[in-house]
């Protein structure tokens, strides 16, 4: 079982980004959570109502990037007015660089879960 | 189930909720026949909680309240499984049997912190058993799921029939419609990063 890095209850609570959704281009910004553990990052974001063929996850040196069409619209009323969303869409800046070779996702009930190892680097210390 | 009354909690900011042109509190008392069902559609922190299980429990004096059944969720080590699990943990051991009888796994061993650990604080000083039902979930997304599997828990030790098919029609829909609420949790919960917990030597 993976160890996540936590010092009690405070490093528990992973990093959650606001919420804004965007009605004028029909996009929702899905959840997602953070999490670190020793030597790699977990983000894991929630798109219900997404088909895995739909979605595509983009990542530069600290970013990641999230967009994925929704199965069929979903209509919300924000303001009095009725807004029919299509997609999900959201970008996370990482606490640190990406070892992008070995970054992985998997999809799962509706939820993408990235594995993102940390890139190691630094030179060791030597002893006296 | 009707709605029967409110509950108001010290120093909780004033809330309401408008529905349909109805004013609704945000913490409401639900009856029918010798079942109470309270409600709350706000966050609390583990001080409000606290206020909260302290006022509940005045409810449930006035009311003659046998047991307390309350519903929370557990962190899902194992996402990949078919249908998340759910663990009991009872307040006083005249409930254990409860347990036993609708073969839910005991909660044996593990760590409590915040809103719970202050609800169940209050409960296990007092005369009224409560029993926790913990339901695997996924800790920080709406999961309907892990609600379908509590109710259906609950249907069985209250032995009456809870019809869970509008929620599993719904579930992608009640994960979008709810991402505010849980967001709004996370926030509370992350409020409580200051209340420095001790470290816990286990």
């Amino acid at each position: 079982m993976e160890k996540e890095d936590t010092l009690g209850f405070e490093m528990m609570i992973p990093k959650i980004s606001i919420l804004f959704d965007d009605i004028e281009h029909k996009i929702l910004s899905p959840l997602s959570c953070l999490r670190e553990f020793d030597n790699h990052w977990k983000l894991e974001f929630d798109l219900p109502s997404v088909n895995k063929k739909d979605v595509k996850i983009t990542f530069d040196e600290n970013t990641i990037s999230v967009e994925a069409k929704l199965k069929k619209k979903y209509s919300e009323e924000k303001l009095g007015k009725i807004t029919k969303f299509e997609y999900f869409k959201k970008s996370i800046l990482l606490p640190g660089k990406i070892d992008t070779k070995k970054t992985s996702a998997k999809f799962q009930k509706g939820r993408v879960e990235i594995k993102i190892p940390k890139k190691i680097t630094g030179k060791n210390i030597k002893i006296n | 189930m009707k709605q029967v009354g409110e509950i108001e909690v010290p120093d909780m900011p004033s809330t309401l909720f408008v529905e349909g042109g109805e004013i609704l509190a945000p913490i409401r008392v639900y009856n029918k026949k010798n079942i109470f069902v309270i409600i709350s559609d706000v966050p609390f922190n583990q001080y409000l909680a606290e206020k909260f299980a302290h006022v509940v429990h005045e409810f449930c004096k006035k009311n003659a309240i046998k047991k307390i059944i309350i519903v929370s969720g557990m962190e899902s080590i194992n996402q990949q499984k078919e249908s998340p699990k759910i663990y009991g943990l009872a307040t006083h051991s005249v409930l254990d049997n409860v347990l036993y009888n609708n073969k839910i796994a005991k909660f044996l061993d593990g760590s409590i912190f915040g809103t719970d650990a202050a609800i169940i604080s209050v409960f296990r000083k007092t005369k009224i058993p409560a029993l926790v039902l913990y339901a695997e979930c996924h800790a920080f997304f709406p999961d309907p799921e892990a609600s379908i599997v509590a109710l259906v828990t609950i249907s069985k030790i209250l032995n009456i029939k809870i019809d869970t098919s509008d929620i599993r029609n719904k579930m992608d829909k009640l994960r979008i419609q709810h991402r505010n609420l849980m967001d709004e949790t996370l926030r509370t919960l992350q409020q409580e990063k200051q209340a420095r917990v001790p470290q816990i030597y286990r």
